[in-house]
């Protein structure tokens, strides 16, 4: 049986340091599968070189220049800190963020365990109809979302067909609908974290409490959100910085009166030319969202491990 | 599941009508805008009045529509294949490896998905008049590949990883070298990941519209950014028409791609690239 010194390098069980027979094959070079060159990181670092880093930097470069002459300064975000106008959009779009957080683990919740406890051609339905918001342009998705909520749309047609409304709801830009549309967009993404959790939760430990006797709530409460957390935590880190950012649903649904820090910066940098104030702002949003992430996570630190104190 | 058995059909019902409920909250939007753009009247509503396909007859003859479209898959095709070219060795890296380094690498890859799109969009705006690369097509592809050459690896490296190390020990027994292994052996191998990666990389760069709105120009515009326009502007039945004619293949692919190789399985956190 030819065994190759290569077997060694693979993924797998890691190197016992046992006698090897084949030890002395082990120098570098005579095995193919060890170490591809290097070189084959080049383009990926010469991309993101050039077109990553080279952009970002210059950015917050330009965000500490003055407007006259060039010169180092503060002034731009001492501007946007300060005034009323940027810090209610700074507020608006924190607000949305976690307003679509909160939907989001309400909804994803329930559908991570439908996708864990669905199978075969129903768990495939499924898992399509998730993705399905994912894979979809930003633009369509907003421009339908604007054909349902508009005026003449979807919702108001049903409102007025079936009598409960006499006159068309104004659903369309507002928060509300740049809510929705968020909800809609980002949700496949809490779900599908949550999933990955409840996949690795023992099905034992479920099995032993409901044989000692516990309800199917009880079983929720204590022991399947707790060991699902990681994934909770995850999915919201992820939809707490996409909201964040979020450009087409508000730019879609909520209208020039609902202005978020996404839309603001598009405006600031194409519209009115003011590039310095865009990369400022999309200075303080990246420091936002930062800011929340961590004390998001900080918050569920805390509460994390009560919500598991009656378990044990 | 439960211990009560009377409570096993209300539970099938209420999953039941959770999934349905779901599923019409997903389908709504698009199915509005392929049965609104049937309208026979010039404002979108909702049912529509009549049945007519002038609006497809309208985006399929007028100028503006045909430019997006060109343009759109123009910027489509060259992301994917610039992002396969950089991301298809990286992911070979990476698959090899698994120290601090790789996983080091491993997170950097992921960088322009963990920056917002509108920093990116406006950084990469800002930052073509100093390198001198021209607006429109060339600068919307490469903002396009920053977004899509996370994916690709993501993809090609799962399906790498896959791949049983007997195949490529028993190609070296023979007497195969390194490149031809990896072309003829490793490369056939992960075909799934490989095509999964070039689909979605297509996908994500034709819908773009975060990024796009800040790098198009009038003349060269994406299929997305003239919606958004359109919407500002004059609608029409025919943005619908548009939409639609955008939406039935994506949906078709995801359907495709998701039997193939399942990406709704593709885990965006770290620790996965290692």
């Amino acid at each position: 049986m030819v065994r190759s010194a290569g077997t060694q390098q693979r993924p797998g069980p890691p190197k016992t340091g046992a006698a090897d027979p084949r030890a002395a094959d082990q120098r570098p070079g005579r095995r193919w599968r060890g170490r591809l060159p290097i070189l084959l990181l080049a383009p990926l670092a010469l991309f993101y070189g050039v077109f990553l880093f080279g952009p970002v930097i210059s950015s917050f470069l330009t965000s500490v220049q003055a407007r006259a002459d060039g010169s180092l300064s503060g002034a731009h975000y001492r501007h946007l800190l300060t005034e009323p106008f940027y810090l209610e959009v700074l507020w608006r779009t924190v607000r949305i963020s976690l307003i679509v957080l909160i939907l989001c683990m309400l909804i994803g919740f329930p559908l991570a365990r439908l996708l864990v406890a669905t199978t075969g051609a129903r768990s495939r339905y499924l898992r399509i109809v998730i993705i399905l918001p994912v894979i979809v342009s930003h633009a369509i998705i907003g421009y339908g979302w604007m054909v349902v909520l508009g005026s003449t749309g979807l919702v108001n047609s049903a409102l007025q067909g079936t009598g409960l409304t006499s006159s068309p709801v104004r659903l369309l830009f507002t928060e509300a609908a740049i809510v929705i549309g968020c909800v809609y967009t980002y949700v496949p993404f809490m779900a599908l974290s949550i999933e990955t959790s409840l996949r690795a939760i023992d099905p034992a430990i479920l099995r032993a409490a409901r044989d000692l006797g516990a309800p199917p709530r009880q079983v929720t409460r204590r022991i399947v959100v707790p060991l699902s957390l990681p994934g909770i935590i995850a999915g919201s880190a992820l939809v707490l910085a996409l909201v964040m950012s979020t450009f087409a649903m508000p730019a879609f649904l909520g209208g020039s009166g609902n202005r978020v820090m996404a839309t603001l910066i598009h405006q600031n940098a194409v519209q009115l030319n003011e590039g310095q104030r865009a990369a400022a702002l999309a200075v303080i949003l990246l420091a936002g969202t930062a800011v929340l992430l961590v004390g998001y996570q900080a918050v569920l630190r805390r509460v994390g491990p009560g919500s598991t104190r009656g378990a044990r | 599941m439960s211990t009560h058995r009377w409570s096993r059909p209300v539970r099938s019902l209420g999953r039941l009508a959770f999934i349905a409920v779901f599923a019409l909250f997903v389908l709504a939007p698009v199915v509005v805008i392929l049965l609104g753009s049937l309208t026979t009247v010039s404002y979108i509503s909702f049912p529509p009045e009549g049945m007519t396909l002038d609006w497809y007859r309208q985006v399929l003859a007028r100028d503006a529509y045909l430019r997006g479209f060109r343009t759109s898959t123009t910027v489509a095709l060259w992301a994917t294949a610039l992002s396969m070219a950089i991301g298809v060795p990286a992911a070979a890296w990476l698959a090899q490896r698994r120290g601090t380094t790789a996983r080091f690498v491993g997170d950097l890859v992921l960088l322009p998905l963990a920056l917002p799109t509108v920093l990116l969009g406006l950084a990469v705006l800002q930052w073509v008049s100093t390198i001198d690369l021209p607006r429109g097509i060339p600068t919307l592809v490469a903002g396009h590949t920053l977004l899509t050459t996370p994916f690709v690896i993501r993809l090609v490296h799962s399906s790498l990883i896959g791949i049983d190390p007997k195949l490529e020990h028993a190609a070296r027994d023979l007497g195969c070298g390194p490149v031809r292994g990896f072309f003829i052996i490793t490369l056939p191998l992960a075909k799934t990941g490989l095509l999964a990666g070039a689909i979605l990389a297509f996908l994500i760069s034709f819908g773009e519209v975060t990024m796009s709105v800040f790098l198009t120009t009038p003349r060269q515009t994406t299929l997305p950014v003239f919606i958004y326009a359109q919407v500002s502007e004059s609608l029409s039945p025919s943005v619908s028409a548009l939409a639609a004619l955008m939406v039935i293949p994506v949906v078709l692919a995801v359907i495709v791609v998701e039997v193939i190789a399942g990406f709704s399985r593709i885990r965006l956190g770290g620790g996965d690239l290692r």
